[in-house]
């Protein structure tokens, strides 16, 4: 089959044959789309815009205890504000929705709410200081609500804006405030927890006093100085011993007495000795002599032999009282080395004992370290913390400003009945050709002489038009006159009953003209 | 519209001044030429046929336009039987069928026009045969009561030449009418039909036998009466024929047979249309 192009007639032709189908898509499309413009109702949107202000302090000096972005914080709100409980509160304050409240529930009612409310933020770009990498930051935003009636749409509009404030002002007050309660029983917690270890620790150090580590130093000194004492001690003991055994020789080898008689006794034998070489017996001197003699022998001879008698020589008894004070001299110093034994030994044990303490020890001193860093490091932040809320009860930290209120609407927001009318027109058109393009290419009816020479190589004969007769004339006429005024009749009954049925014309008209885009 | 009105005024002043008073009489047309002078060919003197007459204004208003002269649209049908006669001097033909593939295409309506349009030859002789048994229509498109039509003769009730019937109009003879029949496959096969057209061809040298027969898609008829005839006309309605549907009709008539297409209701915008 040979595709030959369609000359312009041909298209004449097609259009001739497809008027109808495609006037009546396109009328009825066109109709559709203007009544549908006229009978949407009017919708009004009312928008409040809320600035975000940062705080007045610079965020280096007082840091808010609020945190999270600003984005984050208004959807919250948000969708605190949208809870079904406070929606029910407005839509019943207000009276919203009084044409859904019999056939829906009221939670698709609220549903409904929640898409008329819209929060829209506004960004702009920058570029964050620390990574300086472009970002959007929100620095306002608008809240608005759409409604049938410009009034009642203003005034939700405001109560949701004042909701949100106090809502968002609530809401940093609590944190702040939970914040800083929070730090402070954290800080006391930690604080008793610190006592506690600090009681312990002390405790632990009375109980092993001695054998701290940090006395380890002094210990093994004090061991050491007391290890030379010991062996000064045994030198000394040592020495001392030798002098006593010198002393002891010593003293044996002098008397221990020193009798006055006998020296006379031995002096008068030898005088008389030398007297009597000299003189005879009777000599005076010699007799004298004699009787002295005699006497000190009789009192040798009465005196009792023995040691009863102290002992005179002053050498002796010079050497004993050596003797005896170097032998006191030892036994104290044994004492004392025993002593000091005593005390080394307990020393050592303090040594020893020491590595097994330490580790307890240890232990007790990180905790308490780690608590008392904890303990500090809480104690700033609560500083940090009530400063803060000194910033937010003087409301200096950041806040939400409304800048621009909730105005009544003067014009509807939608529908735009200009646009929706224009693309009707547009379907319209589109709907038209395309049913006809499908009615045409859909038909598989001969409509030319090439049609049927693509069929066949029979000649044609003649191609006849439509007969017309003058009645076939009239009849047509007479059809087309009926056609006309039978649609002059439905229009005129179909305004007429529009007015006596749905509405007065002229309110109609008056409605028209208000829901027409001025001009 | 004043000037159509003007036309129609003008038309219809010329019908009640010609031939508007009713049943036309033989001569009274002047596009109906009786036996000329200084000819050898007379016209036949239908003697033993029924004569009825035909009510133009219900003709026309059944688009029987070929019966008046008035029309500019019989033009189309003088080139048509210039056509059929150019293709069937060599051949001999003289019995033509003219059907179509689905009903309403106009083959009744062609079929009048042409035979009338032959009839308007001043040597020629025309005799239709309305072959539709199911729905005898062309009496009533010429505006004629008739009783008894080509199945009273098929079924051996009437002699033929009690069914053919003389309209009034000079060389032109009609058979239709009569009671409808629904076996009409049986008998457009019968061997009466066989001798009948035979007859029919036969009988006058001049005569062209045109039948109107069902719709190709209709029935059997067409394709059991193709067989009988000498060539076939095929309308074809604008925006009614399917292609399918013509493809399927070509197969199964006779090909040799096929004289070609009629186009009808070809209302083209761009098309030359005679005198208008």
């Amino acid at each position: 089959m040979e595709d030959t192009p369609l000359a312009l007639g041909d298209y004449v032709d097609i259009l001739n044959r497809r008027k109808w189908s495609l006037i009546i898509p396109s009328v009825l499309v066109v109709l559709v789309a203007g009544l549908v413009a006229l009978l949407l109702p009017s919708i009004y949107k009312s928008s409040a815009t809320i600035l975000i202000e940062e705080q007045d302090i610079p965020a280096d000096f007082v840091m808010s205890t609020v945190t999270g972005y600003a984005e984050q914080r208004i959807q919250s709100t948000q969708q605190r504000i949208m809870s079904t409980g406070r929606l029910v509160e407005i839509i019943n304050r207000f009276n919203l929705y009084p044409e859904y409240k019999d056939r829906w529930t009221t939670e698709e009612i609220v549903e409904k709410m929640r898409e008329d409310i819209h929060l829209d933020l506004i960004s702009v770009d920058t570029i964050d200081r620390r990574t300086g990498r472009p970002t959007a930051a929100t620095i306002a935003f608008t809240l608005s609500y759409e409604g049938k009636n410009a009034a009642t749409v203003q005034r939700v509009t405001d109560t949701l804006v004042s909701l949100f404030l106090s809502e968002n002002l609530e809401v940093r007050k609590r944190q702040t405030t939970e914040t800083t309660e929070f730090l402070k029983e954290e800080t006391d917690r930690v604080r008793a927890q610190l006592a506690e270890l600090e009681e312990k620790i002390t405790t632990f150090k009375a109980q092993h006093v001695n054998a701290l580590p940090e006395m380890l130093q002094v210990n093994l000194q004090s061991l050491n100085s007391m290890e030379t004492n010991l062996q000064r001690m045994d030198d000394q003991i040592r020495s001392l011993r030798e002098r006593e055994g010198y002393l002891e020789t010593q003293l044996a080898s002098i008397p221990k007495m020193e009798d006055p008689q006998k020296q006379r006794l031995k002096a008068a034998e030898i005088e008389l000795v030398n007297l009597r070489s000299k003189f005879t017996d009777d000599y005076p001197d010699v007799k004298k002599l004699h009787l002295e003699i005699d006497e000190l022998k009789k009192r040798m001879a009465n005196k009792p032999d023995g040691g009863l008698e102290q002992p005179d020589n002053t050498a002796y008894i010079t050497l004993a009282a050596q003797l005896s004070s170097t032998r006191a001299e030892i036994k104290s110093l044994l004492q004392q080395k025993t002593a000091m034994m005593e005390k080394a030994e307990d020393y050592r044990q303090r040594i020893e004992t020491t590595p097994k303490i330490e580790q307890t020890y240890n232990a007790l001193l990180v905790d308490r370290n780690n608590t008392q860093a904890k303990y500090e490091d809480l104690l700033r932040k609560a500083m940090e913390a009530n400063v803060a809320l000194g910033l937010e009860k003087e409301q200096k930290g950041e806040r939400f400003t409304l800048i621009d209120p909730a105005r009544l609407p003067e014009k509807p927001f939608k529908p735009n009945r200009l646009a929706i009318s224009l693309i009707g027109v547009v379907l319209g058109i589109g709907a038209g050709v395309g049913f006809a393009a499908l009615r045409e290419f859909s038909d598989q009816s001969i409509h030319a002489p090439q049609d049927l020479a693509r069929l066949s190589n029979l000649p044609l004969l003649v191609s006849i038009p439509t007969i017309m007769t003058p009645s076939d004339r009239r009849i047509r006429n007479r059809k087309r006159m009926l056609v006309g005024l039978v649609c002059v009749l439905a229009c005129v009954a179909g305004i007429l009953a529009f007015h006596f049925l749905v509405m007065d014309l002229d309110v109609f008209w008056a409605k028209l003209m208000r829901r027409l885009p001025p001009m | 519209m004043n000037l159509r009105k003007a036309l129609d005024k003008a038309k219809r002043e010329r019908d009640s001044h010609g031939g508007g008073k009713g049943p036309l009489s033989p001569g009274a047309s002047p596009s109906f030429p009786a036996a000329r002078p200084g000819s050898d060919w007379h016209a036949p003197v239908y003697s033993e046929s029924k004569t009825a007459a035909i009510d133009l204004e219900t003709a026309v208003s059944n688009h029987c336009v070929a019966l008046s002269a008035d029309f500019a649209e019989v033009d189309y049908y003088k080139v048509l039987r210039t056509q059929l006669r150019q293709i069937g001097r060599e051949k001999t033909w003289n019995t033509i069928m003219v059907t179509s593939v689905a009903p309403g295409e106009g083959k009744t309506v062609t079929a009048i026009n042409l035979a009338a349009t032959f009839a308007r030859e001043y040597n020629q002789t025309v005799l239709l045969v309305d072959a539709d048994l199911r729905r005898q229509s062309i009496h009533h498109y010429l505006g004629y009561p008739s009783s008894s039509g080509l199945r009273d003769y098929l079924e051996e009730r009437v002699p033929m030449n009690d069914i053919i019937t003389w309209p009034g109009i000079e060389k032109f003879t009609v058979i239709s009418g009569g009671q409808p029949v629904h076996e009409s496959a049986e008998l457009m096969g019968s061997p009466r039909m066989q001798t009948l057209v035979a007859e029919l061809k036969n009988r006058y040298a001049d005569r062209y036998v045109i039948f109107d027969v069902p719709p190709v898609m209709g029935g059997a008829d067409a394709l059991t009466f193709a067989p009988l005839v000498d060539c076939i006309i095929l309308v074809v309605g604008v925006g009614i024929t399917r292609r399918q549907d013509l493809t399927q009709a070509l197969e199964m008539l006779p090909q040799e047979k096929m004289a070609g297409f009629v186009l009808n209701q070809f209302n083209r915008a761009t098309a030359h249309r005679y005198g208008h």
